[in-house]
């Protein structure tokens, strides 16, 4: 199996490089022969503080490996740790205590590519999702899995997202959704934060075709060219003002 | 559509809170007269833990982001701005700057979830902005239309802003008229996502029934609450959702008032970004 993957990623307008939240595995891009590949996107609350650390911990984690949807309550319990083991603790101002106090919050999209051939004779995919960032399998011109969400309508700004907290009672009541399916040689897979996925559901709901533009943008664009796309969707308020996130495989 | 404006530190909002402070406030909240709670204690109550919220709410890595300007307005005695110490006779602040000048913090401890089914203590710093205040009548007319010149000042320099929201925290008891046309004042002021809103939270005397984001004011114990249910402006579609999310049952039509209880969720139906369900 070869793959190909880019991941393109932007802040927020209006806010700085370093206070972008969301993550993406892998990080740039990868060209490799492999019999299975891994990547994730993930997604930090906004209202909570620190959540780009813990968006960036969970899809490394993802990454390489250390999660999967039966593995996942213990890897939380040991990742929070280190998300907690990373953050100031003297002489914190009261409203910092606070926010500590809460956690931290993300969503988390993994997927993974492998070239085990199932009793259909082709590859196959699994993948897990808590909260609101989507996948989207494509096959030529046609979606042939959205997941979790598969409705522009469906998105909120309240999903139900990984916590660091002590106290959710989420490590025991984990909200993780399963998708599976096979790939044929040049399929692609789009991951996406929720502000993207969601313009792409209205899009391709409206009629459009709008994976000829992030086929394009992964084929020929580069950070810039990324930055005037989104720009100009956000503009015309197609795309909400967020974070955005985009990792983009083929698989051949 | 209306109140879908983006609420960030280029395109700030500003929510200006009213508190009375009228000698009436003096008498026991709720018909509690075995305990020493007065509704002028449920005032500073209830503007401290929204004060504290709304700071939380900005509460970012690096420090607290100015989504907002808050003002607080007194009405008792005088009417004027309320704050003491370094913000002293300022109308509107920058909610870091409020994070950064609370009168004094507090210690106190909450029971909180301990992830396995029980409950564990957890001590929490509590700001302090307000104290207690009971003195003079309840300058209601005067202190909503010193809230509409502000409110107006600040949709000319902010014209594309998520509405301004003003919270009057009272007994409800006006002393210079009725406060109707003031309030309809303050609603008639507009940005272009749409008109200022007014809420009202209605401290009684009253025992019984508590009320939160009615439809109707028909079942309103007395004419002062159906009189500030009456001035408040219905919840905007996305706070109404928002509401049902948090587990509130409310109707079409509900409104921005609640009586004898507490409108601390409002801070939560503000939108700024990605708010997660589960939290707590």
């Amino acid at each position: 199996m070869h793959v190909s993957a880019r991941t393109f990623w932007l802040p927020k307008e209006g806010n700085a490089a370093d206070e972008y939240e969301d993550a993406g595995w892998p990080v740039g891009r990868i060209e490799r022969k492999c019999s299975y590949f891994r990547c994730a996107v993930a997604d930090g609350a906004t209202e909570t503080s620190f959540s780009g650390e813990w968006a960036r911990l969970l899809v490394e984690a993802y990454g390489r490996g250390r999660i999967s949807s039966a593995t996942l309550p213990r890897t939380i319990t040991e990742l929070s740790q280190t998300w907690m083991d990373g953050r100031p603790t003297r002489d914190l101002p009261w409203y910092a205590e606070a926010k500590l106090q809460s956690g931290t919050y993300s969503s988390l999209l993994g997927l993974t590519v492998s070239s085990r051939k199932g009793c259909d004779g082709e590859g196959r995919w699994k993948a897990l999702a808590v909260g609101d960032s989507c996948l989207f399998h494509m096959q030529a011109d046609s979606v042939a899995a959205a997941f979790p969400l598969q409705r522009a309508e469906d998105f909120t700004s309240r999903p139900h997202l990984l916590s660091t907290a002590a106290g959710t009672g989420d490590r025991h009541d984990l909200d993780i959704d399963k998708c599976h399916g096979s790939w044929m040689q040049g399929d692609r897979f789009y991951l996406m934060t929720d502000a993207l996925a969601a313009w792409f559901l209205a899009s391709a709901g409206a009629g459009e075709s709008p994976w000829d533009d992030v086929d394009r943008m992964a084929s020929y664009g580069d950070e810039c060219d990324f930055a005037q796309w989104i720009g100009g969707h956000r503009r015309t308020r197609a795309l909400k003002n967020d974070d955005v996130t985009l990792v983009h495989i083929t698989v051949e | 559509m209306p109140y879908t404006a983006e609420l960030s530190r280029t395109n700030p909002s500003c929510i200006l809170f009213l508190i009375d402070q009228s000698g009436s406030m003096s008498d026991p909240f709720g018909g509690d007269r075995e305990s020493n709670r007065k509704k002028a204690d449920g005032v500073a109550d209830a503007i401290n833990r929204l004060l504290q919220n709304l700071v939380i709410k900005c509460a970012k890595s690096e420090g607290v982001r100015d989504y907002f300007s808050v003002g607080v307005l007194g009405y008792g005695a005088k009417v004027g701005p309320a704050f003491s110490g370094v913000l002293s006779g300022r109308d509107l602040v920058p909610i870091s700057e409020i994070a950064d000048n609370p009168a004094r913090i507090e210690d106190r401890t909450k029971k909180v979830d301990d992830g396995a089914g029980g409950l564990v203590e957890q001590t929490i710093k509590f700001p302090i902005w307000f104290d207690a205040v009971a003195n003079g009548g309840t300058p209601m007319c005067g202190v909503l239309t010193q809230a509409q010149n502000i409110v107006t000042s600040w949709l000319s320099a902010h014209p594309d802003c998520f509405p301004p929201i003003v919270i009057n925290i009272t007994d409800g008891e006006s002393t210079d008229g009725d406060p109707s046309a003031a309030g309809d004042g303050i609603k008639s002021q507009a940005s272009s996502d749409g008109n200022a809103l007014l809420f009202n939270v209605h401290l009684s005397s009253h025992a019984g029934h508590t009320f939160e984001f009615p439809a109707s004011g028909a079942e309103l114990p007395d004419q002062y609450a159906q009189l500030l249910f009456n001035m408040s402006s219905p919840l905007p579609e996305h706070m109404l959702a928002a509401a049902r999310q948090e587990g509130y049952r409310v109707e079409e039509g509900a409104r921005g008032f609640v009586f004898n209880a507490d409108m601390v969720a409002v801070i939560s139906f503000l939108d700024i970004g990605t708010r997660p369900s589960n939290l707590r």
